[in-house]
């Protein structure tokens, strides 16, 4: 299911990649195409998900297919990772820098020099809010500031594609609020971002733009909502609070984007549609017909979670 | 968040084509910066500990031969030339060679360290010789401090021994010891790129192949490193002519055996570890990262 159309700039594209360990196919001819933006990748555990992401990455070779950055092949192309910003989800480190030392070696790595290689090194533990711990040595780190002393070598010479592997990793909720918040605006800033997450609202909070790999199969590709609607033979389902719940529930009771109606215990009307994204059009417009009041409109199953269970048939 | 976004950003969300700047760093500046920053690493290892307590055996030796040879029954000359030939070569330089030279790549891709060279614009080429340089540079100061440690023991109180001849055999073994370093080490470290579990392997090469090998008839041992750097040892303590070679020219007169010359020697073992180096580089490229 592929319901976004590759972006005009694709930043990064795998073509037909597949990877397989022996006999083991991890990865089954996929395609995709990611531009700027948030992406999360998704997948149970076994499916393919950490193996996509490292080839995506150029950690690991495809057995079959390409990945091209900007067209060029990373594997082959290593001056290209001065693109990239990757952040593991390994947890070592070399424990016995301190968090500024560590920086500046990725950075000089990085090809910088001089006083540059100070300025954004500051400038990435800034980023990361790690500027009181950054001369502490990071064996001492806690699992949160470890977390966020890898996003910062990732971000340090302001990448063009940033690789995050389960980038929330044991950090406490206000860390976490402020990396989400860091990702919404890499993406916002038009960097090419990609999330690998097996916790669903993490990805949820970060970005609706999801990629869905399934027994080594790309299953879905696009926005949640999007991907949702595509999924016909699972009603959407949407919840409207209103004083005048009867009225409003015999009203969409006819109407024939709905195939059902009731009014739960909370007694809000909950209609199910095929057709989600008609159903929010032509809304408005029945509503104002008959001068039905409505306080909330809510969906209950686009969420990433609903998505993901209907895909993946958890 | 408060911090603003980096000024680079637009020029990077924008898609720039920064084709002229996406070459790999230049080898020697990336593999200084990777060797400067390895060797701190490896000299942080705790095995540092146990191999320089091991490196402490020829001093032992020293010691006593500084304390149960009164008469100067043992010249030092011959218990140099048995320290570097039995000690050093044979069992030393292979063991500090195996400690740091098998982990020099192997242990930081296991523990995912290398990641972080990894994703940088760096040849893998300058990846493996900043890893190998520091593991070479760890294992030689080890070496080399285990023969200044025997050095002062043997001579301090004692200078009547140091000659022009001594003086010269002792540096001539030092190098041909620490050469021997920089060839096992270069050797492990391909090994360990190579193999998940090196260590049984390597073992069985050092003290296996080595020893056999080393000792074995004809020309079979020419395929051993340990029998080319014997064979720099001789030569360095035969051209002081302080110390008769009967063993080698007991060889030739009986086997007819004639050994190569030192530079074919050297010539060889040099071979070995450009070679060593080659493939190590070569299985690094293809290496495939999965922490």
């Amino acid at each position: 299911m592929n319901v976004a159309p590759a972006p005009a700039a694709a930043v990064l594209q795998a073509q037909r990649v597949s990877k397989w360990f022996g006999e083991v196919i991890a990865v089954n001819d996929c395609t995709l195409a990611l531009g700027p933006g948030v992406t999360g990748l998704l997948g149970l555990n076994g499916a393919g998900k950490t193996t996509l992401f490292k080839m995506l990455s150029g950690l690991i070779t495809p057995s079959q297919g390409e990945v091209l950055i900007r067209g060029h092949r990373l594997r082959r192309d290593v001056g290209l990772f001065r693109r990239v910003g990757f952040c593991p989800e390994s947890d070592a480190l070399f424990d016995w820098l301190t968090g500024r030392e560590f920086l500046r070696l990725m950075v000089r790595l990085m090809g910088y020099d001089g006083m540059e290689v100070d300025a954004r090194a500051e400038r990435a533990l800034d980023l990361v809010h790690l500027g009181d711990a950054a001369d502490r040595r990071i064996g001492a780190y806690s699992k949160g500031m470890r977390q966020k002393v890898k996003m910062a070598q990732a971000l340090a010479h302001d990448p063009e594609i940033v690789f995050l592997d389960e980038p929330l990793n044991g950090m406490d909720p206000v860390s976490r609020r402020e990396i989400v918040a860091l990702v919404q605006r890499l993406g916002d800033e038009g960097r090419c971002v990609v999330v690998s997450s097996h916790i669903l609202p993490e990805i949820e909070t970060m970005t609706r733009s999801i990629v869905l790999i399934h027994r080594g199969k790309l299953m879905a590709e696009g926005d949640i909502t999007e991907i949702r609607d595509a999924i016909h033979d699972r009603p959407t389902i949407v919840a409207l609070t209103s004083t005048e719940a009867r009225r409003l529930a015999s009203s969409l009771a006819g109407r024939d984007l709905v195939r059902g109606v009731e009014i739960d215990e909370f007694g809000r009307v909950v209609a199910r549609t095929d057709h989600a994204v008609n159903f929010y059009r032509e809304l408005p417009g029945w509503l104002l017909a008959e001068s039905l009041p409505v306080d909330e409109i809510e969906t209950l199953d686009d969420n990433l979670q609903a998505v993901f269970d209907y895909l993946v048939g958890g | 968040m408060s911090v603003a976004a980096p000024p680079a950003a637009a020029g990077a969300a924008a898609g720039n084509d920064r084709a002229g700047n996406d070459r790999p760093l230049g080898l020697a500046v990336s593999a200084y910066w990777i060797a400067f920053f390895s060797y701190r690493e490896m000299v942080r290892r705790r095995r540092i500990l146990s191999v320089g307590l091991l490196m402490l055996l020829p001093v032992v030796l020293a010691v006593a031969w500084r304390l149960l040879d009164r008469e100067g029954a043992i010249p030092p000359e011959l218990l140099l030339a048995n320290l570097s030939g039995m000690v050093y070569i044979h069992f030393m330089v292979a063991i500090v060679s195996l400690a740091f030279g098998l982990s020099a790549i192997g242990e930081s891709a296991d523990e995912g360290t290398i990641i972080y060279y990894w994703t940088r614009p760096l040849r893998r080429e300058a990846i493996y010789l900043g890893r190998l340089v520091a593991a070479q540079a760890v294992a030689g100061l080890l070496v080399a401090g285990s023969l200044v440690a025997a050095f002062l023991v043997m001579t301090v109180g004692n200078f009547g021994i140091i000659s022009l001849d001594f003086l010269k055999l002792y540096v001539s073994t030092c190098l041909v010891i620490l050469f021997g370093a920089v060839v096992y080490t270069a050797i492990f470290a391909a090994v360990g790129t190579w193999l998940k579990k090196p260590m049984l392997p390597a073992i069985l090469f050092a003290f296996g192949w080595e020893s056999i090998g080393g000792n074995a008839p004809l020309r079979l041992q020419e395929l051993t490193v340990v029998f080319h750097l014997r064979n720099l040892l001789h030569n360095s303590a035969a051209s002081t002519g302080s110390m008769p070679n009967l063993l080698q020219e007991l060889k030739v007169m009986l086997l007819h055996e004639v050994p190569p010359s030192p530079w074919h020697s050297f010539l060889v073992l040099l071979a070995v570890a450009v070679v060593a180096f080659a493939l190590g580089c070569w299985l690094l490229r293809r290496k495939e990262i999965f922490r």
